[in-house]
């Protein structure tokens, strides 16, 4: 077993992975950037070492100087967390030539799911259905529309070297075919450092199911059952659950075998999850192979049992699975909502700004996973994602009961975030009843849920906070109460520039 | 002057401050308590029931409020202030609609899609910001002319500039 991990990351997965490390008795080491000096990470960790300037290319993303680092203070192995150098193949390749264990799959096997055309060439290859579209990247918008009226519309503009949602477009007609293919290539290669394209034929509201696998270097596979991810904005999960209320016995057991072929296909080993479309008829399609840890684990670790992390780190250092498949069995079901600092009804633009006033949720069945505290800055140099609520209780709709309990009890002051939309939809009679894909969030839905929120209990809500606010200026403290804000009178409170 | 007129949203309420124990706004009578619990915090004790607001102070009139997951901006204005506003508001007759519209967050312009001049309805895509990785849509706040755009492709920009004017 190791003696001293480096998280090479940041926010809540970091202190996820510290969290693990203490438990196994192993030495965790955090890198910290200038924005990140007092985050919890950086407090929690056995030993924390600045990094670099806030902006990722200087710190978290700065290769030579981690792998520096990793060697000078003795370090056994690397965790990536999500995001960042995770899916990097170049990355784990120069931590495998310095004789350091990279906690996470091969190089090889990323390489080969990093490229989303290679990928989709090697499933058809091993007889797991793939989304139609090509397989090769498309060098011309000609091509491409050639391509997609062959295809028909609309389709999908995808970076191959994406994933989170980022570099991705819908093309309902051949005019919107040139702009989109510009700016997907323009965010591919800002996000991905490759603009290669590739078209995909759009699935009319499919849901999103994804499998969780775990392997050990041996060979041996097990899955961990499905999770579901449909409720998606901007591409991109905000929340998730497991089981699927829409998978039966019959589909999970065609999916998560074609998730163990899909593994099996690239020589996976360490923890990984695929993903993919379902239609309405439940057939299903794969989308991607995510060859790290994923943000929405929780949910899993909740109705298995299991602690992936730990999974992670013992595989990692060459132990075999310590479970077999016929060890594992969903118990109860389990929610996750992603607390992002972002305005829902502002096209989900993100905030930014102090923490001011932090209170989490807690009793029976809740789980918070959290980077952050009072008075931490979420900056524009890293992802918005705050922390992450996750329920379990034994059966869908008393987990659905607990989220909005707790999520009543979460009080993020000092910056917009969305847990009283993620309120809204976990209350939605189409989310209670399991009626959902991955376009629940339209813009149809998104004016209605304005109006409604509107319309509701806000009245209530406004009366109290005119009443405080007259107290207050009733009150001497008014004139006290301390600004945290700029003068120039915008609505954004004042962080990084001040 | 206990007399305030507070304005959230759309709604305008009146409340009256009694003492330092009781209140009344357009409806009702009100024990009230409000205890800081830190620089931002508060609870605030009406009759039975218990809240606990965020808040925090935009300027001498207006602030920011936070409860139950719900941010408001709340102004506040004494039942002097309120009558001394509304007759400026008045005597300054027909002003010209002018808006503008300021980078949300510091970021870097990827693309300006309209010239000075041209039309722009409610909605419509200006120019598109990038922060945080992601291409940021900035819209246009009312239907009109484009004034000015004070911005170029390629520029970084702070927080607070203002990018271009609808006339």
């Amino acid at each position: 077993m190791f003696t001293k991990i480096l998280i090479a990351n940041r926010g809540e997965i970091a202190v996820r992975v510290i969290r693990a490390c203490r438990e196994l008795g192993i030495k965790s080491v955090a890198i910290y950037s200038d924005a990140d000096k007092t985050s919890l990470h950086t407090r929690l960790a056995d030993e924390s070492y600045y990094i670099g300037n806030s902006p990722a290319h200087d710190s978290y993303l700065n290769k030579e100087k981690i792998i520096k680092l990793a060697k000078e203070i003795g370090v056994d192995a690397i965790h990536p967390g999500y995001g960042f150098f995770s899916e990097n193949a170049e990355f784990i390749g120069a931590i495998e030539k310095n004789k350091i264990t990279f906690i996470g799959p091969s190089s090889k096997s990323v390489a080969l799911m990093g490229s989303k055309t290679e990928a989709r060439k090697l499933m058809i290859k091993n007889n797991v259905a793939i989304v139609p579209g090509t397989t090769e990247p498309i060098k011309t918008v000609k091509d491409g529309l050639k391509i997609s009226e062959e295809i028909g519309y609309p389709i999908l503009l995808k970076a191959a070297a994406g994933g989170g949602g980022k570099g991705m477009r819908k093309i309902s007609s051949s005019d919107e075919f040139e702009s989109a293919f510009e700016a997907t290539k323009r965010e591919a290669l800002k996000s991905f450092s490759n603009d290669d394209i590739y078209i995909e034929k759009y699935i009319e509201n499919p849901r999103h199911i994804e499998v969780q696998i775990l392997g050990d270097k041996q060979g041996n596979y097990v899955h961990l059952f499905e999770r579901e991810c449909s409720i998606q904005r901007r591409h991109q999960k905000i929340i998730e659950e497991a089981p699927s209320s829409f998978v039966d016995d019959l589909t999970r057991e065609k999916i998560t075998s074609a998730a163990i072929n899909a593994a099996r296909a690239c020589n996976y080993f360490n923890a990984g999850t695929v993903e993919f479309l379902m239609d309405s008829e439940k057939n299903f399609y794969f989308l991607e192979m995510n060859t790290r840890l994923q943000v929405e684990h929780p949910v899993t670790e909740l109705i298995t049992g299991l602690d992936l992390v730990k999974e992670q780190i013992s595989v990692a250092s060459g132990y075999n699975l310590s479970f077999k498949q016929k060890d594992l069995k969903i118990n109860g079901h389990a929610i996750e909502c992603r607390i992002y600092a972002e305005d829902p009804y502002n096209n989900f633009l993100p905030s930014t700004g102090t923490i001011l006033h932090y209170f989490s949720p807690s009793g029976p069945g809740v789980r918070v996973d959290s980077g952050f505290d009072n008075g931490s800055q979420i900056t524009v140099h890293y992802d918005p994602l705050m922390s992450k609520l996750v329920c379990w209780s034994d059966n869908r709709q008393s987990t659905i009961e607990r989220m909005i309990r707790a999520l009543s009890e979460y009080i993020i002051g000092g910056l917009i975030t969305n847990i009283s939309f993620l309120k809204n939809i976990i209350g939605h009679p189409s989310f209670r009843k399991g009626e959902f894909n991955i376009n629940f969030l339209s813009d149809d839905f998104m004016k209605n849920m304005k109006k409604l929120e509107d319309s509701n209990n806000i009245r209530d809500i406004e009366k109290v906070s005119a009443i405080f606010a007259a107290i207050l200026k009733s009150k001497a403290s008014f004139n006290n109460l301390r600004a945290n804000h700029t003068e120039n009178n915008n609505l954004w409170p004042e962080q990084m520039y001040e | 002057m206990n007399d305030f007129v507070v304005s959230v949203n759309s709604s305008k309420l009146n409340v009256k401050i009694l003492n330092d124990k009781e209140l009344t706004d357009d409806e009702e009578k009100y024990n009230y308590e409000l205890i800081p619990v830190t620089n931002h915090s508060y609870i605030l004790k009406l009759n039975n029931r218990v809240f606990e607001l965020t808040s925090e102070k935009i300027n001498s009139d207006l602030i920011n409020v936070l409860l139950y997951g719900n941010q408001f901006e709340v102004t506040v204005r004494t039942a002097l202030q309120e009558k001394a506003f509304k007759l400026l508001e008045s005597s300054s007759g027909l002003h010209h609609h002018h808006m503008e519209v300021k980078a949300p967050m510091p970021g870097l312009i990827l693309k300006v899609r309209k010239k000075v001049g041209e039309q722009v309805e409610l909605g419509e895509s200006v120019i598109i910001l990038e922060a945080m990785k992601m291409e940021n849509d900035l819209k246009a706040t009312a239907s009109g002319i484009i004034e000015n755009i004070y911005v170029t492709e390629g520029s970084a920009v702070e927080k607070g500039i203002t990018l271009f004017s609808i006339g």
